[in-house]
């Protein structure tokens, strides 16, 4: 049995490289093609494929939004997104919403057939490109959950505390007898360690540690 | 011309009598009060053109009531003659004192009257002309300093759109040009030697330069980024790019993988003004280290970019000055926000910039 393989492209010169390069393979055989995000949804419903190759940047829906709504459906098609950008942002945006593997455009071909087996097997294929990015992005943010208060220096943790009793960069700048700038400084180094993203979570981060009561 | 609205105040009501027979003949409306409480009190309902005021009151005397209207900013121009004995110099001048226009002595003559309202009015006019030139040439000389700034900043914008369009075309002339010409060449070559497989092969490392030029190019125009992923994956790219160009670190709190989306303008111009805050930090700031904080508060996103370098005098920057702050300013301004700058001369310098949010619907 051979490999059902849907193309989704907005440019034909692609879609005609791909699939010629495909058919050369003899164990793919592609199905279809759609030129935008709401006919490759169509193409997947009637036909079926196996495994959708689909571009990003597509008219009417991009491909991470045609991943996500055939996961929606319950659609059993398995997703191999095929981008020109090599940055983990996309593919980890990419994975998130259900595609099985990621592949940058000027990536060997071996790697896109790569993928597409994989992806008919149900495992995931990562480009080499970003394949190092994308787990740093992502142990990056597991830090997140875990990068706490011991990871500040006893400068910081003054700090935080001064800001969590409301203290101004100018009371804590005189308090300290350090300049605004480098309170400032303090600052965006606790926001940027604990990965807080406002002022609120600063003070409920503080009362979780014990810093000031609620 | 609408009918001149006047008030008398006067506690005698033969006075009150005749100065209204004398005066409905000439047109005037007439409002009387027989008090100073009664007159203030009209005064602040009609808005009369004119008052014709008696010194001589129990309770509230004349001079009191015209402090009082001189007072009160809505009625401080209107035109008050003060009825007095006549060669009454101390009362004149203690009228003159309270702010009386003007004075009438009893008897009253109904043509001295006339004419002193008349006269009164005119210079009444006149005063309020002066004032409206006064404002007009205020307004003036703002609209004046407002152009000269628009036209700097304007002049600004065109230098930086045509070198901006000489970038391109250097770029696309000498860059894309070149590797267009030179994968013809090979491609050429390769037709005439039975496509030869290593002249092939050279033209596809050609094609690989050409995307990444290409590449490069547009992201330098336009990270696409922002608009499909948004302003946190797009400054976390933004970030280690600067990082890798030039070896000054970032320390921030940007998750690229935070799935927030806020309204276009917000995201490029947030996304501008941290890459152009950025540009300025590695051209004057002498630093290896600049931190910057992305906050997401319930009503509003608030951008902090700090550095602890050089600094500058903040005042004295004109319009269209180099460092551009001025025109970061009317850019955030335009996106509805707001962009402060604290520096000085070797106490580093801070941006922090405020775009309100509106309402999640």
């Amino acid at each position: 049995m051979k490999i059902k393989v849907a193309l989704a492209d907005d440019h034909t010169i692609i879609r005609q490289g791909l699939n010629a390069m495909l058919q050369s393979q003899g164990d793919i055989q592609v199905i279809g093609e759609a030129s935008d995000g709401m006919e490759a949804l169509d193409l997947v419903t009637t036909l079926k494929p196996d495994v959708l190759l689909l571009d990003i940047m597509m008219p009417n829906l991009n491909g991470i939004e045609v991943v996500n709504r055939l996961k929606q459906q319950g659609s059993r098609t398995n997703c191999v997104i095929l981008s020109m950008h090599a940055n983990a942002s996309y593919a980890v945006r990419a994975l998130h919403n259900g595609a099985l593997g990621y592949v940058i455009k000027d990536a060997d071909f071996s790697e896109i057939l790569e993928a597409i087996h994989n992806a008919h097997e149900g495992k995931r294929y990562l480009s080499k490109a970003i394949y190092d990015e994308v787990i740093e992005m992502l142990l990056e943010k597991e830090g997140t959950e875990t990068g706490g208060f011991d990871s500040l220096s006893s400068r910081e943790k003054e700090v935080l505390q001064l800001i969590a009793e409301g203290n101004t960069n100018n009371a804590i700048a005189l308090k300290l007898s350090i300049s605004v700038r480098t309170v400032e400084a303090h600052r965006a180094r606790i926001m940027s360690k604990l990965h807080l993203n406002s002022q609120a979570e600063l003070v409920r981060f503080a009362i979780q540690q014990g810093l000031i009561s609620p | 011309m609408a009918e001149t609205n006047l008030l008398i105040i006067d506690d005698n009501e033969t006075a009150r009598n005749t100065l209204s027979a004398l005066l409905t003949r000439s047109g005037y409306h007439i409002y009387t009060a027989s008090s100073g409480n009664e007159g203030l009190a009209i005064v602040d309902k009609i808005h009369p053109d004119v008052i014709l005021l008696d010194v001589m009151m129990p309770e509230m005397d004349g001079f009191e009531v015209c402090r009082r209207l001189r007072e009160n900013p809505t009625q401080s121009e209107v035109p008050i003659i003060m009825i007095t004995a006549l060669d009454d110099r101390e009362s004149r001048l203690a009228g003159l004192a309270a702010g009386a226009d003007d004075f009438l002595s009893k008897p009253f003559d109904s043509l001295e009257l006339e004419i002193r309202l008349k006269s009164l009015q005119q210079v009444n006019r006149y005063h309020h002309l002066q004032d409206e030139r006064e404002k007009l040439q205020q307004a003036y000389a703002l609209l004046q300093k407002q152009n000269q700034e628009l036209e700097l900043i304007s002049r600004k914008i065109i230098e930086v759109q045509e070198n901006e369009r000489r970038r391109l075309a250097m770029e696309l002339h000498d860059d894309l040009g070149q590797l267009i010409t030179g994968l013809k060449i090979t491609l050429e070559n390769a037709r005439l030697n039975d496509n030869d497989p290593e002249k092939i092969s050279q033209a596809l490392v050609i094609v690989d330069q050409l995307l990444k030029s290409i590449r490069e190019l547009a992201i330098n125009l336009r990270p696409t980024i922002l608009d499909d992923l948004g302003l946190f994956a797009a400054l976390d790219w933004l970030f280690k790019r600067f990082t890798q160009q030039t070896q000054i670190k970032i320390i921030h709190n940007v998750d690229p993988l935070m799935d927030l989306r806020f309204a276009p303008i917000i995201e490029t111009t947030a996304f501008r003004i941290i890459q152009e805050a950025l540009t300025n930090a590695a051209r004057h700031a002498g630093v290896n280290e600049i931190s910057i904080l992305v906050a997401v508060e319930p009503h509003s996103l608030n951008l902090s970019i700090i550095d602890q370098g050089k600094g500058f005098t903040v005042e004295g920057l004109s319009p269209g000055d180099s460092t551009g702050i001025s025109a970061m300013q009317e850019r955030v301004a335009w996106a509805g926000g707001s962009l402060q700058i604290v520096s000085s001369p070797g106490e580093g310098t801070s941006i922090q910039v405020e775009f309100p949010l509106e309402p999640e619907e």
